[in-house]
């Protein structure tokens, strides 16, 4: 399939965003915009991803453009690194424009500790975590949601876990939307769901989710780190994982919904996967009350996954997690829709459907494999970040680097707030086992002090290094196009995986 | 009897399958689907499992079918091993399966599939047989 390489036309607006014209597609509604510069696109060109930001074109009610980060690649109906922001009056919403894994998200824990300190025990540490946090394929959480609990979980997300002893409160000021979306229905599930869901809170999964243990290597920004309580030296502790089974099956089953909602309500898509209804349907509002219960579930199982985390640390420090200064610098997630206020700028047809006038309109985001850049004074950054802006968090491949970015006033102008979610991926799993055949990824990665532990027998293959993008080459577009700003950099010291 | 593939995708997993028959098929394509999640565990064909599926045509129905497989995996740890299907068209499929439970610490542990998506999804019927293509969120 990887030879059906882009063959469109891909016009150069300036060194690091390049459109794809409206006229390259009938059913297009808007360009295609690609934040990128010349050496990444050579590898995004080379998929499929490039003809999905102009099928995602295609969603009715997309204004402005149908966008794609830098660490853009090939996903399904949607690409991974796709931007779609809709109007939410006219529009519609897509489930797979935000992903079977609903509120899939990084957050990253600081910790008082220094590299130096933590290198004797590295290897203890990793291993306890690894035997701690319940990773891989077919295994269960210590959590099991009650009938009587589900319902509670679903609504209060992070809030929930917090009450039963995962956490604390101050936990939740540094979670997006404090760890709970508004207006999640409980009703809107499937007993699938449920049953998918109902022993999976506090696991990590497997794939490209992973615990990392990290020490900061670079500081960019002096003042943004020190508000955020990061200095060079120090340890942080990263977290990506998302809904689980609970949050595909939602996927699943309101793909289902909105494949009939499309022959109910006249919609056509190039892609089954891109299916939509109106965000002002019965389906729509279905779809919108059952992905916030599964975005709830994900914070949920972020912040539990964090304090399995704590409790590990406390355990091979013999300190509680309060005096190793393991505190939450921020939670992002990077599968979601959001409905959010959006100034919308004249476009260059003259503020046709499409674009605007420069007036505020509420907008359904759909990010996938997109964080939020929200910049300074907004008012959904947490109190204590008003002043640098909301963290973005980039994680890197478990061989190189992973970003902490802030948020931009020009990310608002440009991308509707929105900015890269990680390096993204450049090879294909098939290719990275073959690559790595007669090798071991594990033995390399600790020859340059880094180590990993799997359960999968082909997971660290899948997930070496070279299978993704240079997230410095990533990191240095979006924050050269303004996207968000660059504050520290980490290293990895170790990494558990499924 | 038939076989099946993976073909390459950048984030995810394909599987590309042919058999002689439409059964064929759909039995390869879940043969496939069990090799990502369990690699080559021995599975023994254990207990049995009875379905009913029902789709508008044949891609819709080896989406159910493999999302049905897929939601046992998820909730029960069961795989199948051995397949007893009695009935097969384009638009339904009825039969028994018989398989083994997934044991994390006994078994080889794969890949975790999230979901069969919708994504180039293909069944179609050529001179030789039944073709069909499926890509799997991992």
């Amino acid at each position: 399939m990887k030879e059906r390489a882009w063959t469109g036309p891909l016009e150069k607006i300036d060194d690091y965003r390049w459109r794809i014209p409206q006229s390259y597609d009938r059913g297009m509604r808007v360009p295609g915009l690609v934040f990128a510069d010349e050496q990444l696109l050579a590898d995004i060109k080379a998929d499929q991803s490039l003809q999905q930001v102009a099928n995602m074109a295609y969603l009715p009610g997309i204004v402005k453009a149908s966008m794609a980060m830098p660490d853009i690649h090939w996903g399904y109906g949607a690409p991974i690194g796709g931007v779609a922001a809709i109007d939410a009056q006219e529009g519609v919403i897509s489930p797979g424009a935000i992903g079977f894994d609903i509120n899939c998200g990084v957050r990253l824990m600081t910790t008082n500790l220094t590299a130096e300190e933590v290198q004797p025990k590295l290897r203890t540490l990793i291993a306890a975590l690894f035997s701690d946090i319940p990773c891989g394929v077919g295994m269960s959480g210590a959590i099991r949601l009650s009938r009587k609990d589900a319902p509670r979980a679903m609504t209060q997300g992070s809030r929930w876990v917090i009450g039963q002893g995962h956490g604390v409160t101050a936990d939740l000021e540094h979670t997006e939307s404090q760890g709970c979306l508004e207006g999640a229905d409980p009703a809107a599930v499937s007993e699938r769901a449920l049953e998918r869901g109902h022993d999976q809170l506090g696991t990590l999964g497997s794939g490209n989710h992973f615990v990392e243990v990290q020490a900061v290597d670079q500081v960019f920004d002096e003042d943004g780190a020190e508000v955020l309580g990061v200095q060079a030296g120090q340890v942080t502790v990263m977290i990506h994982s998302g809904s689980r089974g609970f949050g595909y099956q939602v996927c699943d089953d309101y793909l289902d919904v909105a494949e009939r909602a499309m022959a109910k309500y006249g919609i056509t898509v190039p892609d089954r996967q891109l299916a939509c209804a109106p965000i002002d349907s019965e389906e729509g509002r279905g779809y919108l009350g059952a992905m916030r219960c599964a975005a709830n579930y994900a914070w949920a199982n972020r912040q539990c996954l964090m304090h399995l985390a704590r409790l590990t640390f406390e355990r091979v420090f013999e300190k509680s997690w309060e005096t190793l200064g393991m505190r939450l610098v921020y939670d992002v997630a990077h599968n979601i829709a959001k409905f959010e206020r959006h100034r919308i700028p004249a476009t260059e047809h003259g503020g046709s459907a499409s674009g605007g006038n420069g007036e505020e309109r509420m907008m359904c985001v759909h990010r996938k494999g997109a964080t939020r850049s929200f910049p300074p004074g907004h008012p959904e950054v947490p109190a204590d970040y008003q002043s640098i802006g909301q963290p973005v968090i980039i994680p890197g491949d478990m061989g190189r680097n992973s970003y902490v970015l802030v948020g931009t006033a020009k990310a608002m102008e440009e991308s509707f707030g929105s900015c890269c979610h990680g390096a993204g991926r450049v090879m294909s799993r098939t290719e990275s086992v073959r690559r790595a055949a007669g090798r071991s990824i594990e033995h390399e990665l600790e020859q340059q002090g880094i180590i990993v532990m799997g359960r999968g027998r082909k997971g660290i293959a899948e997930e070496q290094p070279s299978a993704y993008k240079d997230v410095n080459d990533v990191v240095r577009v979006v924050h050269n196009a303004g996207l968000a700003k660059r504050v520290v950099r980490m290293r990895p010291l170790g990494v558990i995986k499924g | 009897m038939g076989t099946y593939e993976f073909f390459e995708h950048t984030a995810d997993v394909g599987i590309r399958a042919h058999g002689a028959t439409l059964e064929a098929l759909f039995v390869c394509m879940v043969q496939g689907l069990i090799e990502l999640i369990a690699e080559d565990s021995v599975l023994k064909p254990q207990q049995a499992r009875s379905l009913q599926l029902s789709a508008d045509e044949a891609e819709s129905l080896l989406l159910t079918w493999m999302q049905e497989v897929l939601f046992w995996f998820s909730t029960e740890r069961f795989l199948p091993v051995t397949f007893e299907l009695d009935e097969v068209t384009q638009t339904s499929l009825r039969g028994t399966v018989r398989g083994d439970i997934f044991d994390p610490a006994r078994h080889v542990q794969g890949r975790e599939v999230k979901a069969i998506t919708r994504h180039l999804l293909q069944v179609r019927q050529e001179r030789d047989g039944w073709h069909g293509q499926v890509i799997v969120d991992i």
